[in-house]
């Protein structure tokens, strides 16, 4: 019978032989993930550090240095612009730590100018409610008084109004919504430019309260998950399997995340997902692998774990082969052919792919072998414990 | 054979089932654009629509087209956080004077103060008489079951809020944040707004393909916290207190006499008013200030900016009614000056209060106010029994402006003010054209990405590759139509979700396959036990592995918020349909191919 094969089905390599090596190989790789996540840290996307990102999509001529002076000019000063697409779809991509025209910064500098109006009690600022500001002065002040003081610090389109009793000088500052800045200050730089071309077509900001729960909610999803697949596979497998399973994925995401630092991927949402993916996928692997080894165990009779688990090995390389490589397939169209969000989200998988796949034959297997050892080595110290006690109990 | 007849029915009514469910969708993209608005309305398309007779607006009937999620139709996304403990903290100060006025019912002359101390969740009572504490019978308490007395002093009492319904307040503030707000925003008429709980106290509110003009409009509408009140004008001190400053006002200042003899003072600014009057309004009263036109031509509506002026009224800081009462509010014209304005009604409750106040007030004026702003402020000239009451509006405006503006206020009015603070924590706005992009360049992906691994199949596995290809082209449409089916929107990462699920439909396949060839390579099977075989044993591998896979899948939906849960939901269906397809359908092709094919060879 004619077939194309990718590996031989009888072949008997002696893959789990390699396991010191590729264990070496993956303690590295694992140790500097660590260590770049410490000191470098992750690129948060906006979902998690809160901030602002917009996509405009201006005249094809526009550049980016024109961009980036524009975006200054609207006092977006830490702006990152990068081209976003083709450059013939004279599409941008901004991002900016801020979300409101002022920050805790602004908020010293205001404090300075309103202290030299003299009487200034309290300045109260939250960075839950950026866009206003509330005063208390121990007399009256003139609302324009404290507008042009305000003004003077740079910031404009400010409104100042009197707040709380008649009787109390209370005052309330109103920043215009940092939005608004942005697409009148676009509109104003780049003209029909900027309006006739399309314009704003993705504005997103996320405050920092809701950056950390998005972070807090990404992490307990990714732990949630890892347990209850060590619990689903505890009960479908035996103890043996879970240290495995889990030490495989663990090993997966901290060095995703690590070459995530690397290649410079922002942590957003989908990334997150995409994680998720990792997991499952990799999982997927090592699941298919364990259910062979549970299989050939069943006929094994005497024959050693590591032997039987090397045959395993062998009989799934193929399939573990063949799926990773039409994986690949599809995943590195999205990669080539998909734009933006869903391209991060592919490259990720390519990532996790080929981690996933290499994790399943060199982490899972040797790690289950391991555990088995493990076991037996407890068991026959256990054993030599009960006799110990029964012979002194029967001395005594 | 009878069972293959059988098994294959089951294939033919999910598919027949999935196409029936794919139909408004297919109805709906015939012209090109997935957006509810289907291209033609005749033939089958009137089986999925209904005409509005009256309005001869189509809507769809029982099965819903696939929806575009904002990232792909384009739209605005918002997310607020309700400050849920305000709310506790407003039921608390209401309580406390709740308090002291029953038990000034309960007994005369009663020397008593309730204090909630802000931030706590308790209310101090401090008595007089410490023998005023025998008041506080457990048939007493029952007008405040939510307080728990706890023992302290001796002539004072600390009323503790109990926890149980702290947590019923907050959950109520959001439930309640969330049904204002979606009121306010069918006002607006967007299609399809989606106003979700996220979390314990925050909304995530979805406008897909919102024009972007209304943008703003619907983050004002949504924000909103105007109240109104109603608020006694005090008749017997305004000439005394506005009286004292003849002579002594600065210049742009006048005092002038309104409404028949009561003096006001005015100016052309109200800025320029409120920071004179900033300090000078006696206890227990406050300033409202009104607008008031001149006109150059009435009749089309031109003021004349440099004599019209704002002009203030003392009224009393306490409000008698506020808006809390309003059970309806609509707009409706005047006949005589052909000018709209809103037209409210009390509940019951409102509607005595409001009895009660015109009844003890007669022949004094009362004002209607929005914050500080006086929007009218009548004569009482008999008590109002009936429950209803009118607002009029700036008239300075042109007719369609105040029409928007009365209509903007009955919104607010109608639904009320929110129950607590909400602040917007998350915003996005994706515009069409991005949307229409992601589009193409996912589905553009999908197309290659399937095209590709479906070839691949054809090479590697050559007939065998032939049913995979079947399989999971009917695995697509399952997907597609259990979204269609479950009312799910489509999202980049949904998209996304449905690629990987391509990738483990032909993961599953693979993994039978490769079984199968190993069952003949190496166990020396002939092709019948071989592939009966490869079937069995690939089926644990295959199920453990989906279900890892769905265990991942349903914790996302647990935890993950919007885009991701999307994924989720994809993932989810996607599995259920692999399962479906990869396994059974393959099987029953194969049994199917084995029962014509009378050699001993498999083409995989």
């Amino acid at each position: 019978m004619k077939m194309f094969q990718i590996y031989p089905y009888d072949a008997q390599n002696d893959i789990i032989g390699k396991r010191k090596i590729t264990g070496i190989i993956s303690i590295v790789l694992m140790i500097a993930s660590v260590v770049l996540l410490a000191t470098i840290g992750p690129k948060w996307g906006i979902d998690f550090r809160g901030g602002t990102e917009l996509i405009i999509k201006v005249d094809p001529s526009v550049t980016d240095d024109e961009v980036r002076e524009a975006a200054a000019s609207i006092g977006l000063t830490d702006a990152s612009v990068q081209r976003y697409g083709a450059e013939s779809e004279g599409r941008f991509m901004i991002q900016t730590q801020e979300v409101s025209v002022v920050d805790e910064v602004k908020v010293e500098e205001i404090r300075g100018a309103l202290d030299a109006l003299g009487d200034l009690d309290a300045a109260i600022w939250d960075e839950e409610q950026p866009d206003r500001m509330d005063l208390r002065f121990s007399a009256q002040k003139d609302t324009a008084q404290i507008e042009e003081a305000i003004v003077a610090t740079g910031l404009t389109r400010v409104s100042v109004e009197t707040a709380g009793q008649a009787e109390e000088a209370f005052y309330t500052v109103r920043f215009q919504d940092l939005q608004n800045i942005i697409r009148e200050g676009f509109a104003q730089a780049f003209g029909e430019k900027f309006t006739e071309a399309g314009g704003l077509e993705r504005l997103e900001t996320v405050g920092p309260r809701a950056g950390e729960q998005l972070r807090n909610s990404g992490l307990v999803s990714i732990i949630v998950a890892l347990l209850a697949i060590l619990v689903y596979i505890w009960f479908r497998f035996d103890i043996r399997y879970s240290p495995g399973a889990v030490g495989a994925l663990a090993h997966d995401v901290t060095i995703a995340l690590g070459l995530f630092v690397v290649l410079q991927i922002e942590i957003s949402l989908p990334i997150i997902a995409a994680v998720l993916t990792i997991i499952g996928y990799s999982l997927n692997d090592t699941i298919v692998l364990f259910d062979r080894i549970r299989e050939d165990l069943d006929r094994a009779g005497t024959k050693p774990l590591i032997e039987v688990v090397n045959e395993a090995m062998n009989e799934t390389l193929s399939r573990t082969l063949i799926t990773s490589l039409t994986t690949l397939l599809a995943v590195t169209m999205i990669a080539i052919i998909g734009t933006g969000l869903i391209q991060d989200f592919a490259v990720a998988l390519i990532i996790g792919i080929v981690i996933g796949t290499y994790s399943s034959i060199f982490i899972a297997a040797p790690l289950m072998v391991r555990m088995d050892g493990y076991l037996k080595e407890r068991r026959k110290a256990q054993v030599l414990l009960d006799k110990a006690d029964a012979d002194q109990g029967a001395s005594v | 054979m009878k069972s293959s007849l059988y098994r294959w029915g089951v294939v033919v009514v999910a598919f027949l089932a999935a196409l029936y469910v794919l139909t408004p969708t297919i109805i709906d993209w015939s012209d090109g654009k997935l957006d509810g608005a289907p291209g033609s309305t005749d033939g089958v398309a009137s089986m999925f629509l209904k005409t509005n007779e009256a309005t001869g607006q189509v809507t769809w009937e029982g099965i819903q087209p696939l929806t575009l999620g904002l990232d792909l139709q384009g739209g605005l996304l918002l997310q607020y956080h309700v400050y849920v403990d305000r709310a506790v903290q407003d039921r608390l100060t209401r309580m406390a004077s709740d308090l002291e006025e029953r038990l000034a019912q309960e007994k005369e002359g009663i020397e008593v103060e309730a204090v909630h101390p802000p931030g706590q969740t308790y209310i101090d009572v401090t008595l007089g008489d410490a023998a005023d504490k025998a008041l506080f019978t457990d048939d007493f308490m029952t007008f405040f079951p939510s307080l728990l007395k706890m023992d302290s002093g001796s002539n004072t009492l600390r009323l503790e809020m109990d926890p149980n319904y702290i947590e019923e307040t907050k959950g109520f503030a959001v439930t309640q944040a969330i049904e204002t707000i979606r009121s306010r925003i069918d006002a607006l008429g967007v299609a399809e707004p989606s106003i979700t709980r996220q979390g314990m106290s925050d909304i995530v509110i979805q406008l897909p393909g919102i024009q972007e003009e209304n943008i703003e409009r619907a983050k004002e509408l949504i924000g909103q916290t105007a109240q109104l009140r109603f608020q006694m004008v005090d008749d017997d001190g305004t000439n005394q207190f506005f009286g004292q400053f003849r002579g002594q006002l600065p210049e742009g200042f006048a005092l002038r006499s309104i409404d028949g003899g009561y003096f006001s003072v005015t100016h052309q600014s109200k800025d320029a008013l409120k920071e004179f009057f900033a300090g000078r309004a006696p206890d227990n009263r406050a300033i409202g200030y009104q607008f008031h036109p001149v006109y150059i031509d009435r009749e089309n509506g031109i003021i004349d900016e440099q004599q019209s002026y704002w002009k203030t009224y003392l009224v009393y800081r306490e409000a008698e009614l506020t808006g809390d009462y309003i059970q309806d509010a609509r707009v409706a014209v005047d006949q005589q000056f052909n000018r709209p304005y809103v037209s409210l009604n009390f509940d019951a409750k409102g509607a005595e209060l409001f009895g009660a106040t015109t009844t003890e007030y007669t022949g004094q004026r009362f004002a209607i106010m929005m914050d500080d702003e006086v929007n009218s402020a009548p004569v009482i000239n008999e008590p109002i029994l009936g429950g209803r009451a009118q607002i009029t509006l700036g008239s300075m405006q042109s007719y369609t402006e105040i029409q928007k503006e009365a209509q903007d206020l009955v919104i607010v009015l109608r639904h009320g003010a929110l129950p607590a603070p909400i602040e917007r924590q998350f915003e996005t706005i994706v515009g069409p054209t991005l949307g229409q992009d992601s589009i193409d360049s996912s589905m553009r992906a999908l197309l290659v990405g399937s095209i590709l691994v479906i070839l691949f199949m054809l090479i590697y596995y050559r007939r065998s590759g032939f049913i995979s290809t079947i399989a999971l082209t009917l695995n697509l449409v399952l997907i597609m139509a259990g979204l269609a089916a479950i009312g799910a929107t489509l999202t980049l990462p949904g998209i996304a979700g449905i690629i990987l699920t391509v990738g483990m439909a032909v993961d599953a396949n693979v993994i039978i396959y490769e079984r199968i060839r190993e069952e003949l390579v190496v166990g020396k099977k002939p092709v019948r036990v071989a592939v009966k075989e490869g079937f069995d044993k690939a089926f644990s591998a295959v199920l453990d592995a989906n279900i890892t896979t769905g265990i991942a899948a349903l914790v996302l939906l647990q935890y993950g918020t919007g885009p991701i849960r999307g994924f989720a939901i994809t993932l989810l269906i996607g599995i259920v349909s692999t399962l479906f397809t990869a396994v059974y359908v393959t099987r029953i092709l194969f049994d199917d191919w084995m029962q014509r094919s009378k050699k001993d060879t498999l083409s995989i």
